[in-house]
């Protein structure tokens, strides 16, 4: 406890104080957002504005002694305000038929929750992310890693090749939808009139409607973006090994893959971790590559559906101009069950994993 | 000594820390203060000299048109502007739905057609017109569309036709001399251009779209007016055989669409046949604008869906385009702009404006289709038949078309299995009766 | 050329175990030849695409494979005039460089105090910054725009800001606190024993060592809301960032390629610069706040 001041005397006074004001401000915020929901802007900005008085004299009580409320304080209030509360706020609707316009007055209680559990599309969109997760999980270890520790040597040019790969990471969704139909575009795609020029033109598909390539295809894309992300991880955890470690192991005799086996993977089990979980958070939450390629309706078929799209299709239609319907209440639920999925997997990997690194 | 320099410190820090706090207090106020005028009730107003007000409609493409339409009217009524905002249709919706439900948005919105715009009126997100708006001038079809239960919730001002769009120079290089007037000629059409070398057909499969328009046209062919209703009344199966035929005759088209239709959405087919690339395409009068927008010389011909055989008409679908409704939200002191606006579309000058700019037609009596002579045939047309997203039962055809479309020119399926699910959809709206329209 | 390659050879080399720095060659050959693979499939697609920005509509039909057959540099004057791409560039600019440095100062206070203190909720504030990755965006779109509405904040650079500045909290206190936790906690301890008040050795110790993870946070998030599409379109329609307005050059009824990849070109130019430029610590802090974390 090097941190609390030897000179602070207890004033059990403050303390029991900063604990009410403490209770006040919490209830104050929650009041505010509540008033926000219901759009009472007058009211909402008054109670803020207490909110924000009452929590300047709790920080300030507070300060000497625990200063680290004054650190947390604004970063949590601020994701309280604006990311939890609304998530929470949303969850009101999953109880609710209905469209997604004017207010929500048909109560039903759970019967999205069930009927999500006997949708078929949602089973199929569910599928397709276990699919994508798993595509993606063996691509960055198949080929994400060797790279890794290709780079990992120094090799001429390791810099050049690291920054272009990651390079895609930075392109943006409207972008990489336009850049990959001069591709794979059924009119101004260059893979088709390529495999002409080449003189394979059986090999010509139409990629992006067919129900068995156009989901790999959205592997590939996928892929293409993120795996300078596992690149530049494993990179940094292979700088972590120590190279003595590698050299004894190889006096020893050991040749290059036991090297890898016995001493750079364990040491890489970190970074496996953080690997593998970001991109089961990724791939289930994935939305912008099968939106672009894809479309709303996960064409062809359903073939490349997944659960972000679901919801946003449920939420707000599928555009274009002939008539749809959308159901606001149940793409909440969707929702819902899905972050319920996700927070459930990923603890059970991060438990797994720690273990396992533990283990190595 | 260290001890009073840190109570020092402290105190400071915690005047500061207070300091900030009434600081941003006043701030948040402050804030909301300032940008109030932006919102439902003002704190203040300013004295302008024009009313401003807020479009929203779903054609980024015919932002410029939009623009002149409100130039023109601007010039009618000097003491009004109209600014808009155009967002791709694939978000629109999500869009404006966002917008209505927490009360923000625009003044004026571009309103979905029946039966969608029965959701809006709900919602209670489309002040109503009626007696506000003079629709005396306008055509009963284009009244109807914006009536719910007895009132008024738009002003109508555009419909846009369907049928077939072609190059004329395209058709006279493969010989092809006559407009076709049946499946049949059709289809020798087709391979006359083929064989001259020339891709017959733009379709667009990926989004739904133009397979959809190619359906409902042909099944229109088939049903005639009568048929139309009885499909609507459930009297009639899109299962029945000649239905399925349509299925099947749009699979026996496929030799004729451009290379890899399943995966080209509207926007691309369009460019095909705007540059050239193909002879013929579904077309709406909407269309017509952004063909001229790449190749202002085009020689483009129109004619109707052609007729299952030479006993049935050839027909047209229509629908309603550009409707504008007023958001509830809309300032009281813009409300007069509005509706200034509202009825000036309603007259034959603001008819003329859209159908100028627009190339939609006109929905005002008297007021004859200008500036292109396909408008005119469109006009002429022997038989109409509504768009079928207008009509309850047949409102999620198009979803089926979006979301299953490759199946219907899978050689593995029967085309009566997809018939199936297109029947599905209207057999469960039919069940769901609770929404159907009275005006229908 | 030739006298070049023979002098080459002549010259002895050091490692003269011939059999051994052959394969060794060799190997390496290989492994450039699969990495040069790599990159040309990482980078071919942006490289196509701002070929394309120079072609003319036709040409994407007429000559698919080949390089512009004129190059349509009025593509790029056209889509700047026309499609208001500089007050575009104008809100995204705003959006960014405002939130950007909040996200910076309140993620580095928050993973300093959630790390440099073992207080008793530490870990469970840290898991619930967590959860906020775990939370589909769909979901929270309609509250919050509620909540911007209820602050008048709806179109307006303040209510973007506001919440890509709560968006980006989660990843970046992650980034943060795992920064900090790998960071020796005796400088800080030694300020504040000096005397210095805990803001104050925050301020003079910590924050000049964080330095390389407040880079990639900010380059981090900088990237993100540039990029950003939805949120954007939703809850601030009136002031349009770039991707907003480029998604709306392709409209319904015509698609202008050459127009639409001059458009993309010129949002993604800015992100690409700045990624040369700073290419070390786009990918350095990343890299240790993960692995700490």
């Amino acid at each position: 406890m090097a941190y609390s001041m030897p000179h602070a005397q207890p004033v059990p006074n403050r303390d029991r104080l900063a604990v009410v004001l403490g209770i006040v401000a919490t209830i104050l915020l929650l009041t505010a957002l509540l008033l926000m929901n219901r759009l009472e802007s007058r009211y909402a900005f008054i109670t803020l504005g207490a909110f924000v008085a009452v929590s300047a004299v709790f920080l300030a009580i507070t300060y000497s002694k625990r200063p680290y409320i004054a650190f947390v304080f604004p970063a949590v209030v601020i994701y309280t305000m604006f990311v939890i509360f609304p998530a929470g706020a949303a969850f009101r609707y999953s109880l609710y038929n209905w469209t997604g316009l004017g207010p929500a007055t048909d109560f039903i209680g759970f019967a999205n929750y069930t009927e999500i559990l006997r949708d078929a599309q949602f089973r199929g969109a569910l599928w397709n992310n276990v699919q994508l997760f798993l595509a993606i999980f063996v691509i960055q270890n198949v080929i994400g890693l060797p790279i890794a520790l290709a780079l990992d040597t120094k090799l001429r040019g390791h810099e050049f090749y690291r920054s272009a790969l990651f390079l895609p990471v930075i392109v943006s969704l409207v972008a990489t939808a336009y850049i990959w139909q001069i591709i794979l575009g059924p009119n101004i795609g260059m893979l088709n009139p390529l495999l002409e020029k080449i003189g394979q033109p059986d090999l010509q598909r139409d990629w992006l409607a067919n129900t068995f390539l156009t989901f790999k295809l959205i592997w590939i894309v996928q892929a293409w973006q993120h795996i300078g992300v596992p690149i530049v991880i494993y990179l940094a955890g292979l700088q972590s090994v120590p190279t003595d470690l590698k050299d004894s192991a190889r006096v020893d005799g050991a040749n290059g893959w036991q090297v890898f086996k016995g001493v750079t993977f364990p040491m890489l089990a970190p970074a496996f971790t953080i690997v593998t979980i970001s991109t089961f958070i990724g791939m289930f939450r994935a939305f912008d590559i099968p939106y672009v390629l894809g479309g709303p309706g996960g064409a062809p078929d359903g073939t490349t559906d997944v659960l972000s799209l679901v919801i946003y299709r449920e939420a707000f239609g599928l555009g274009g101009i002939v008539g749809t319907q959308y159901r606001q209440g149940y793409a909440v639920a969707a929702g819902v069950v899905m972050f319920a999925f996700l927070i459930v997997a990923v603890s059970v990997q991060a438990v797994f994993l720690r273990r396992r690194e533990v283990a190595m | 000594m260290e001890d009073q320099h840190k109570s020092l410190i402290s105190r400071r820090s915690l005047l500061g820390t207070a300091g900030v706090a009434a600081g941003a207090g006043v701030a948040a106020t402050v804030a909301g203060v300032s940008a109030a005028p932006d919102s439902t009730t003002p704190f203040f107003q300013l004295n302008q000299e024009a009313t401003k007000l807020t479009f929203w409609g779903q054609f980024p493409e015919l932002l410029d048109p939009f623009k002149a339409v409100m130039a023109d009217f601007n010039a009618a009524h000097p003491d009004v502007q109209i600014d808009v905002e155009m967002t791709t249709n694939d978000q629109y919706k999500t869009k404006i739905q966002s917008a209505l439900n927490v009360g923000s948005g625009p003044d004026l919105y571009m309103v979905p057609a029946q039966p969608e715009m029965n959701n809006y009126v709900d919602a209670g997100t489309l002040v109503d017109l009626t007696g506000k708006v003079d629709l005396s001038q306008v055509v009963d079809v284009a009244v109807d569309a914006v009536t719910i239960d007895g009132k008024i919730w738009a002003s109508p001002s555009g419909r846009y036709t369907v049928g077939i769009c072609y190059h004329r120079n395209l058709f006279e290089e493969a010989g092809v001399t006559a407009e076709p007037t049946t499946w049949e000629e059709f289809r020798a059409a087709m391979q006359q251009l083929l064989d001259a070398g020339i891709t017959p057909y733009s379709i667009a499969a990926k989004d739904g779209s133009l397979t959809y328009f190619n359906y409902i046209g042909l099944a229109s062919s088939v049903l005639g007016a009568e048929g139309f209703e009885q499909l609507l009344a459930g009297e009639r199966k899109l299962t029945d055989e000649d239905l399925v035929a349509v299925v099947q005759e749009m699979r026996d088209w496929v030799p004729f669409y451009q290379q890899n239709f399943l995966g080209t959405p509207y926007a691309e087919a369009k460019a095909l046949f705007a540059t050239g690339k193909t002879a013929m395409m579904d077309c709406g009068s909407a269309d017509l604008s952004g063909y001229y927008d790449i190749d202002p010389d085009a020689q483009l011909g129109f004619f109707y869906w052609p007729a299952v055989d030479a006993d049935h008409s050839q027909v047209t679908n229509t629908g309603m385009s550009v409707m504008y409704g007023v958001n509830p939200t809309i300032d009281e002191s813009k409300m007069d702009a509005a509706l200034t606006f509202l009825n000036w579309v309603a007259t034959p000058d603001g008819a003329q404006s859209m159908n100028r700019n627009i190339k939609l037609l006109p929905v005002v009596d008297g007021v004859e289709p200008e500036g292109d002579p396909i408008l005119t045939v469109m006009v002429n047309s022997p038989l109409d038949i509504p768009v079928w997203y207008e009509r309850w039962p047949t409102l999620n055809i198009g979803t089926v078309w979006t979301t299953d479309g490759n199946s219907a020119f899978d050689t593995d399926n029967p085309p009566d299995e997809f018939a199936a699910k297109l029947q599905a959809s209207v057999d469960e709206q039919l069940a769901n009766t609770a929404m159907i329209t009275p005006a229908f | 050329m030739t006298t070049g390659s023979i002098g080459v050879e002549t010259i002895p080399q050091p490692q003269k175990r011939a059999g051994r720095s052959v394969k060794a060659t060799l190997v390496r050959l290989v492994i450039h030849a699969l990495l040069i693979l790599a990159v040309i499939f990482a980078l071919l697609p942006v490289v196509l695409a701002f070929l394309a920005s120079f072609k003319s509509l036709f040409d994407f039909y007429d000559n698919p494979l080949g390089l512009p057959a004129t190059w349509e540099w009025q593509n790029y004057t056209s889509v700047w005039r026309e499609a208001h791409i500089a007050s575009y560039a104008r809100n995204s600019a705003i959006v960014t460089f405002i939130s950007v440095p909040l996200i910076v100062m309140l993620s580095c206070l928050a993973g300093y105090g959630l790390t440099r203190y073992h207080f008793r909720f530490s870990r469970t504030i840290y898991l619930y910054f967590l959860a906020g990755l775990l939370i589909p965006i769909q979901l929270t779109i309609l509250p919050s725009l509620l909540q911007m509405k209820a602050l008048y904040l709806v179109n307006t650079h303040a209510g973007l800001i506001t919440l890509y500045t709560a968006l980006g909290l989660p990843f970046s206190v992650f980034l943060m606190a795992g920064f900090m936790n790998s960071m020796p906690g005796e400088l800080a301890e030694a300020a504040r024993l000096d005397g210095a008040g805990e803001l104050r050795a925050f301020w003079d110790v910590v924050v000049p060592l964080t330095k390389p993870a407040l880079a990639t946070v900010a380059i981090l998030n900088g990237v993100t809301i540039w990029n950003e599409f939805f949120l954007a379109l939703i809850l601030s329609p009136g002031t349009p960032t770039l991707q907003v307005g480029i998604n709306n050059l392709r409209g319904y009824y015509s698609t202008e390629w050459g127009y639409i990849f001059a458009g993309v070109m010129v949002a993604a130019l800015p992100v690409i610069l700045a990624y040369i430029l700073l290419t070390k610590q786009f990918i350095r802090g990343l890299t240790a706040g993960a692995l700490k974390g």
